[in-house]
């Protein structure tokens, strides 16, 4: 395991504390500055939260899918603590995302939830996500956990897709996808001001994230010069 | 205004202060992880 400089030690926070700064210039330009709606009125700026945080959770799964494939075919630990931080954000993100759809459904839908494919797609997934995380926190062999969650992350990763083109397959009560180039200034700018936030935001914590699970292999494995250089077929016979 | 919707402005504060609880709350909580692992790993250190 490979120690952390200065820089990657705290480059994470400044992350972090620039989201911050980012999301409140957002949310005063989303809140203050720009104009209600024509049809849906104040609620409409809910969706400077909302698709921000959808865009993330997409970005956040198709990295998780990344680092599940990279430790299956590499076998590196970094795929690994990296793996074990997306798995999470992605829980976060699918949970914030599906509130933030229900306390919009209520006043625009009359409802706080219905079955609709987009919403339930959306709720498979994050139980999915949720159950690979409840996974590595059972599984005490750091080998079979890095496996086995890498698999499952690989199978739950086809409801993505799903759940992107849901609102194309199927009728559907939510709309289908905005660009960012077809919304208007004024609309556009705190929708691009909170995504520069969030992605921040989620690229800062999955560093700091990572780096805890770096901490607990380093701790559950013994010690050896190189554990990146020990296929894992071999890591049980090392460790003995 | 000749919207549909109307009044909404307490749903906007909620999925507002429901976003920033609920990412300041996980990324406070990965500081807190980031700093117990920091020490254990310093107090370990010969």
């Amino acid at each position: 395991m490979k120690t952390t400089s200065r820089l990657t030690r705290f480059l994470p926070f400044a992350l972090i504390a620039v989201a911050i700064v980012l999301f409140g210039v957002g949310s005063y330009y989303g809140l203050i500055i720009a104009p209600p709606e024509q049809f849906m009125g104040e609620v409409q700026r809910i969706m400077y939260v909302h698709v921000p945080t959808a865009w993330g959770a997409m970005l956040v799964l198709i990295w998780a899918f990344v680092c599940a494939v990279a430790w299956l075919v590499s076998e590196k630990w970094h795929w690994d603590h990296r793996l074990e931080a997306s798995i999470e954000m992605s829980v976060v993100l699918c949970f914030l995302l599906s509130v933030q759809g229900a306390i919009w459904a209520k006043p625009t839908w009359g409802v706080w939830w219905d079955w609709d494919p987009r919403l339930t797609t959306v709720a498979i997934l994050l139980m999915a996500f949720l159950g690979i995380a409840a996974l590595r926190r059972f599984v005490e062999d750091p080998v079979r956990r890095a496996t086995w969650s890498a698999v499952a992350t690989v199978i739950g990763f086809i409801d993505v897709p799903i759940v992107y083109y849901s609102v194309k397959w199927w009728n559907s009560l939510h709309q289908q996808q905005s660009t960012a180039s077809g919304i208007a200034r004024e609309f556009r700018i705190p929708l691009l001001l909170n995504f520069a936030a969030i992605l921040l935001f989620i690229v800062g914590v999955l560093i700091v994230r990572a780096r805890a699970a770096e901490l607990r292999t380093a701790d559950e494995l013994p010690p050896h010069p190189d554990w990146d250089g020990v296929p894992v077929k071999r890591m049980s016979e090392v460790m003995s | 205004m000749n919207g549909m919707v109307h009044g909404g402005w307490p749903f906007v504060w909620a999925a507002y202060i429901v976003s920033a609880l609920v990412l300041g709350g996980y990324a406070a909580r990965v500081v807190v992880l980031d700093l117990i692992g920091k020490r254990l790993a310093e107090s370990e250190r010969p």
